[in-house]
Order: structure tokens, then C-alpha cells, then sequence
């Protein structure tokens, strides 16, 4: 082997191979995208005003406060993701940064959010914030995932928190109205997931993942992506009677809701043939669309001067 | 060798925008007149 060569592999060995890209990939954008818009969201329908300066350093914090989390996720679940087809050609097990990079990386970024959130919006954000990246790294990716198939109906609770600390940004504070938004993120989660593990279903066999389709069965799974969409649907309807949201919410998430439910039924009526994997295909990707549009209702209706609902609470 | 410059180049200009940002956002907090203010 030249010296050129003996060079080149050491300098792999000691990492500094990964491009922007590579680390920008770490961070999960698509997942990302998700929290940035949930936690704006919160921001908006939270009772108060922050500055808009102030409002953007939150999101910011937030989002890369949820992008390290994805760091550290990819770099605790680069042997999963090296098995599975979706997930094979991130850049840990690709092998463009390596697993103590991605660490490094993923904490240095959680704590940097975690103190510009603190510093520069409120404690209580901050402290929210903390526990989101905690609950997803420790309890999610750690625990939760690789032992039980309940991981992402418990592990959901950190997707869930996003618009909560953008309310908190605001207020400083937990209410009912911001525990409302965390509700639906989170009973929304179950049936998102398990339609994606119903068509990934080897993919998840493969890598000993326990999801549920390959612990309890596809039936199962069914009857409870329909159960799961049976207590979501109503819970959507809870920021209207906590004051949050008005008449266009109302309007707007009964008719969503009746697709959603559609699409939830046929996945459970559709188990043979032809026909079932779209269905799932279906209700996941309409699944995506549902979260988006429930959730823009509420700005909307705040930019066409829409009033909320009195609260049923005094 | 280009793959390390263009990654500097991305990360100084990530710091340059980060330090710009939170002077302001510092300069919010404390408030808008911080430079008229009196030091007694």
C-alpha cells in the first residue's frame, strides 16, 4: 500500500469526511419541517404577542433543537439503519461521518438550543424543549424502540411537543389550549406509523424492530389504526371548545376528519389482494396532508381575523 | 481538500449569521433605547 493510500484510509478512520450536506442530513429536514410548522402553530394560537424577532429565534432553537435529536438518533440507530432499505443510506452507516461525530455534532446542538431558547425567549420553553430531545433520544431511541411495539405510541409524545413550546415561547406557561395541539399530534402518530409499517412491514422484521405488525399481526394492526383514528377524531375538535380555534377550524377539520376516517376504514376493510398495500399507502400519505391542513387552519383563520370559540373552561 | 473549504466556508457563514441574530435578538430583549440610557 503507497503512502498516499495508508493516508487516505487514516484520514477516514479519524472522520472529517462529511460534507455540509451529509451533516444538514443528520439533522432530518423532513422531520424538521414538521416541527417548525407545529411549533409556529403554537406560536400563533398561544394568547399573547412576542416579538417577531424573538419568535423566530424560538423556531430556530427549536427546530435545531429537533434536529439534533435526529443527530443523536442516527448515531445511537446506525446499525438499524444500515439494514433497512429506507434508512440505509444516511450518512452515519454510509459511512460519510462517523458515529462519534454524529454524537458530538447531535449534543453540541442540543445544548446550544437548549440555552439560546433559555437565554434568549423563556426557561419554561427551554425546559420543554430539553425534555422533548431527552424523551426522544433516551426513552424513544434507547428504550423504547428496539423492546416494545408500543415505541411510537409512547415515543409520539416527543413529535407531540413542538407546538407546546411554541405556545410556552409566548406565554411562559402550560395550558389546556397548547396541551389540545399536543393531544392530536400525538394520537395522530399510532395510525401515521403503523400505515407506513404495514407496507415496511419486512423492512422492520429485518432489523428486529419490534413494530407492530410483525409482533401482534397485520390484523391487529388494523383494528387498532382504526381505533386509534376513532379517539383522534373527536380529541381534533378540543382546540375549538378551549377557545383556540373558530368556525373555519370546526368546518374545515369535520370535513378532513371524514376522509381520514375513510381512508382509516378502508385500510381495515381492504386485508387481501390487490388493493391492500395502497390503502395503507394511502392513509399514510393523507395522514401527512391531514396533520398539515388541521394545523394551518389555525393561522389562517388568525389572518382572516376569524374569532375563536369562547372556552368551556372558566 | 474542497470538500473541507466548502464546509468552513458553510459553517463561517453559519457563525457570521448566528452572531448577527442574537446581537439583535440581544438588543430586543434589553430593549430598543439601550443606547440612550444613562449609566446612573
Amino acid at each position: 500500500m503507497s503512502d498516499l493510500q495508508l493516508n487516505i484510509a487514516s484520514d477516514q478512520a479519524l472522520g472529517g469526511q462529511g460534507t455540509a450536506g451529509d451533516y444538514f442530513a443528520l439533522l432530518k429536514p423532513r422531520v424538521m419541517s414538521l416541527v417548525i410548522f407545529t411549533a409556529f402553530v403554537g406560536i400563533v394560537a398561544a394568547p399573547g404577542t412576542l416579538h417577531p424577532l424573538l419568535a423566530l429565534v424560538a423556531l430556530l432553537a427549536i427546530a435545531v433543537g429537533a434536529g439534533a435529536s435526529g443527530a443523536l438518533n442516527m448515531w445511537y440507530d446506525a446499525d438499524i439503519d444500515a439494514v433497512m432499505r429506507r434508512t440505509r443510506s444516511r450518512p452515519v452507516p454510509r459511512g460519510a461521518i462517523l458515529p462519534g461525530e454524529a454524537l458530538g455534532f447531535g449534543a453540541f446542538l442540543a445544548v446550544a438550543s437548549v440555552i439560546a431558547l433559555g437565554l434568549f425567549v423563556n426557561l419554561v420553553a427551554a425546559a420543554l424543549l430539553a425534555f422533548t430531545i431527552f424523551f426522544y433520544v433516551v426513552i424513544y431511541t434507547m428504550w423504547l424502540k428496539r423492546w416494545t411495539p408500543q415505541n411510537i405510541v409512547i415515543g409520539g409524545a416527543a413529535g407531540a411537543l413542538p407546538p407546546m413550546i411554541g405556545w410556552a415561547a409566548v406565554t411562559g406557561t402550560i395550558d389546556f389550549g397548547s396541551i389540545s395541539l399536543f393531544l392530536i399530534i400525538f394520537m395522530w402518530t399510532p395510525p401515521h406509523f403503523w400505515a407506513l409499517a404495514l407496507f415496511r412491514e419486512d423492512d422492520y422484521a429485518k432489523a428486529g424492530v419490534p413494530m407492530l405488525p410483525n409482533v401482534a399481526g397485520r390484523d391487529e394492526t388494523r383494528r387498532q389504526i382504526l381505533l386509534y383514528t376513532l379517539v383522534l377524531l373527536p380529541l381534533t375538535f378540543l382546540p375549538a371548545l378551549l377557545g383556540v380555534s373558530g368556525i373555519l377550524y370546526v368546518t374545515g377539520v369535520a370535513l378532513l376528519s371524514a376522509v381520514f376516517l375513510y381512508f382509516a376504514i378502508n385500510v381495515y376493510r381492504l386485508r387481501e389482494g390487490a388493493a391492500a398495500d395502497p390503502a395503507c399507502k394511502k392513509l399514510f400519505g393523507f395522514s401527512i396532508l391531514w396533520l398539515f391542513l388541521v394545523f394551518a387552519l389555525i393561522p389562517v383563520e388568525r389572518l382572516l381575523g376569524i374569532a375563536s370559540f369562547p372556552s368551556v373552561l372558566p | 481538500m474542497a470538500r473541507r473549504k466548502k464546509r468552513s466556508v458553510v459553517m463561517a457563514l453559519i457563525l457570521a449569521a448566528l452572531m448577527v441574530l442574537f446581537f439583535a435578538t440581544t438588543i430586543v430583549r434589553i430593549g430598543g433605547n439601550i443606547a440612550a440610557m444613562s449609566g446612573g
